[in-house]
């Protein structure tokens, strides 16, 4: 699974791509900030379209395998309500060496945020509540002529 | 007439105060565009958000253009903001 309701478990995801082949482990997490734009954050909701989620994190894990020549890229995102400093995202990549690992991770992170239908909502300690603008979505063309 | 129902996510769920709405429209005009073309003047409040809008059904997005039928969900994904 992909997207949790429960708080992410890096150490299981360290678990299961335990590799001898894999010189460098990178891993990258993101948490709930402080601060955004001037705000003071008191907590994130986030929410997701969840089978089209799924599918585009595999589709970056499979991109990230075939692009970088990495052994291993599990990505895995928390749903729900989420206190400062929670972790609401994880990269976890494995390769022979570390080049291609921090070059795998940035780029899985940076794909994530723009092609993943995630979506949160930030909560502030004045009061209130915004969804934060975000990246659109490629749409699909048309295949008429 | 036949009905669809759209799934909104992110903000449009704020702007439409529903998870789900229902829209109405002839059998015959059932593509995507059709479907948020009638959304917009049944639910102004989001018609600034549709230009931006990607479209899905189940996990596939789809062009504007795609034919839809009433047994089929289409779901609007504003832009995103994971991570």
């Amino acid at each position: 699974m992909h997207l949790s309701a429960e708080s992410l478990d890096l150490q299981a995801l360290l678990d299961k791509t335990a590799d001898d082949r894999c010189g460098a482990l990178v891993v990258f997490g993101g948490t709930v900030r402080l601060e955004n734009e001037g705000q003071q954050v008191t907590a994130i909701d986030y929410t997701a379209h969840t089978a089209l989620a799924e599918k585009t994190l595999r589709e970056i894990e499979a991109e990230a395998l075939e692009r970088f020549g990495i052994t291993h890229c599990r990505l895995q995102h928390r749903l729900g309500h989420l206190e400062l400093g929670e972790l609401s995202v994880l990269v976890v990549v494995r390769a022979g060496h570390r080049p291609e690992a921090f070059e795998a991770a940035r780029w899985a992170i940076d794909t994530l945020k723009e092609r993943v239908p995630i979506w949160k909502e930030e909560f502030y300690a004045a009061g209130g509540s915004e969804y934060l603008e975000g990246t659109p979505l490629q749409s699909k063309k048309s295949n008429r002529p | 007439m036949a009905t669809y129902e759209i799934e909104m996510y992110g903000v449009l769920r704020r702007l439409a105060e529903a998870g789900v709405v229902s829209i109405e429209i002839e059998a015959s005009q059932s593509t995507v565009q059709a479907l948020l073309e009638e959304l917009a003047l049944a639910h102004p409040e989001v018609y600034d958000r549709l230009e931006q809008v990607a479209c899905a059904i189940e996990d596939e997005l789809v062009a504007r253009d795609h034919s839809i039928t009433p047994d089929q969900r289409l779901a609007l994904i504003p832009p995103v903001s994971g991570g």
